[in-house]
C-alpha cells in the first residue's frame, strides 16, 4: 500500500528510551509501534485512509456506534500502556498525514509536552463518583390532631428535607476535599446526566484524582472510610480505575483538567 | 494489566473494561491536544451520549451492523437484555432532549469556522 493511503494515529506520548511492552493491536487491528521524538517516544499505528481520514470522521464523527469502537480501541492502548508506566493520553481525533509531520507538531511542542509528562510521572488516575440514594422518612408515630398540627408537621419536614440535602451537599464538597488532600491533584467534572448513568439516583460527583501508583491503596482506604462515614447519608461512593492520566493530561499548569 | 488496588467495600470498582460513558467522557473531552493535520469537529459529549442510549435502544440494528463493543459494556449491555430504564426516561423522551441538545447546538454554533466541540463550555460548568 502507497503512503499516501495511510493516515498516522497517535495514541500518546512516553519518556524516551523507556522499555514497553506494546498491545498486539491498536485501531482496527492494526500494529503499535513507537516513534521516537526527542526527550519523547509517540505511541502510534498506521491505520488506512479509507478508514479514518477526515472524510470519515466528518461522516460518523456523530455515530455513536462508529465512535465507540475508536474511543474504546483508543482507551485500550493507553489502558495497557498505563499498565506498565507513565504515559500522556491524546485526546481523539488524533491523526497525521504521516509520521514526519506528527514528529514535527511534537518535537515544536516538545519542552512543554514533557513538562505535561512530568507532572504525571509515577501516577494513574482513580475515579470516584457520589450517588443521591433515597433516605427514608421516618413514618409519623399518630395521626395529626388538627390542621395547624397537619400544616407544622408538612412544614417541619419540608424543612428536615431541605436540610438534609444542604448537608448532603456539604459533604459532597468534604468528599472531593478530603479525596483531594490525599491526592496529588484532583478534577470535578459536571455529573453526568441520568439518561446516561441509568440510574435512578442523581449523580453529585464526578470527579477525578491523580494519584501516585504506591499511593492507591491508601487513597481507596480513604475512599472506604468516607463510604462509611456518609453511607447513612444517602452518599453511595463508587471508584474505579486506574484510568490513564486523561483528565491531568494538560499542556499548561494554568488550565487544571484541560 | 491488573488492577493496582482493593475494590471499596459497599462500592464497585469498575475494573477495566470501563464503562461506554466514562471513556467517551474521556477520550474526547480530556487528554492532550496537539493540533493535528486533520482538522474534524465533534459532537456534543451530551449529544453523543444521548444519541447511544438510542442507539442502543435498537441493539438488533447494531448487531446487523456487526457492531458488538456494547457486549463488553457494562452501561450498554443491560439496556440490550431489554431491562426497563429505572428512571422512567423513554425513548421518546430522550429523541425530545436529543433534539433539544441539537437546537441548541446548530443555535451556538452557525459560523462554521471549523472550530472542535461548539459546545465546549457547557462542559466546563462542574468544573472546579
Amino acid at each position: 500500500m502507497a503512503d499516501g493511503d495511510l493516515l498516522v494515529h497517535a495514541y500518546g506520548l512516553l519518556p524516551a528510551g523507556e522499555r514497553r511492552v506494546l498491545p498486539a493491536a491498536g485501531l482496527a487491528g492494526s500494529q503499535v509501534t513507537v516513534e521516537p521524538a526527542d526527550d519523547l517516544a509517540i505511541v502510534i499505528s498506521q491505520v488506512s485512509r479509507d478508514r479514518f481520514g477526515a472524510e470519515q470522521w466528518e461522516r460518523h464523527g456523530e455515530d455513536p456506534a462508529w465512535l465507540g469502537v475508536v474511543a474504546r480501541e483508543h482507551h485500550d492502548v493507553l489502558q495497557w500502556l498505563i499498565g506498565q508506566g507513565d504515559v500522556l493520553p491524546l485526546r481523539l481525533p488524533s491523526m497525521y498525514g504521516d509520521v514526519d509531520s506528527l514528529r514535527r507538531t511534537v518535537t515544536g511542542r516538545e519542552a512543554e509536552l514533557h513538562r505535561a509528562l512530568e507532572r504525571l510521572h509515577g501516577c494513574i488516575e482513580i475515579a470516584v463518583k457520589a450517588y443521591g440514594a433515597a433516605v427514608e422518612e421516618p413514618a409519623p408515630a399518630r395521626r395529626p390532631a388538627s390542621g395547624r398540627d397537619y400544616l407544622l408537621r408538612r412544614s417541619a419536614a419540608s424543612r428536615a428535607r431541605d436540610d438534609a440535602r444542604d448537608r448532603r451537599h456539604a459533604s459532597v464538597g468534604e468528599i472531593y476535599e478530603r479525596l483531594g488532600a490525599a491526592s496529588v491533584a484532583a478534577v470535578s467534572n459536571r455529573p453526568q446526566d441520568r439518561a446516561l448513568t441509568r440510574r435512578p439516583e442523581p449523580m453529585l460527583l464526578n470527579a477525578a484524582y491523580l494519584v501516585p501508583r504506591d499511593g492507591a491503596a491508601g487513597f481507596m482506604e480513604v475512599v472506604d472510610e468516607l463510604t462509611g462515614r456518609h453511607r447513612d447519608e444517602g452518599i453511595v461512593l463508587e471508584a474505579s480505575g486506574p484510568w490513564p492520566p486523561y483528565n491531568f493530561a494538560v499542556a499548561s499548569e494554568m488550565e487544571p483538567g484541560r | 494489566v491488573t488492577d493496582i488496588y482493593p475494590s471499596p467495600r459497599g462500592g464497585q470498582v469498575g475494573a477495566p473494561p470501563q464503562q461506554l460513558a466514562d471513556v467517551l467522557e474521556r477520550v474526547l473531552d480530556k487528554g492532550i491536544v496537539i493540533a493535528g493535520d486533520i482538522q474534524v469537529r465533534l459532537l456534543d459529549i451530551e449529544l453523543l451520549t444521548i444519541k447511544i442510549r438510542l442507539l442502543v435502544a435498537s441493539v438488533d440494528r447494531a448487531r446487523e451492523m456487526g457492531i458488538d463493543w456494547w457486549e463488553k459494556d457494562a452501561f450498554v449491555s443491560s439496556l440490550a437484555r431489554g431491562e426497563e430504564s429505572s428512571d422512567g426516561t423513554s425513548a421518546a423522551e430522550l429523541d425530545r432532549r436529543l433534539k433539544e441538545l441539537e437546537h441548541r447546538v446548530a443555535a451556538g454554533d452557525g459560523s462554521g469556522d471549523g472550530s472542535a466541540r461548539p459546545v465546549q463550555a457547557e462542559a466546563d460548568d462542574g468544573r472546579r
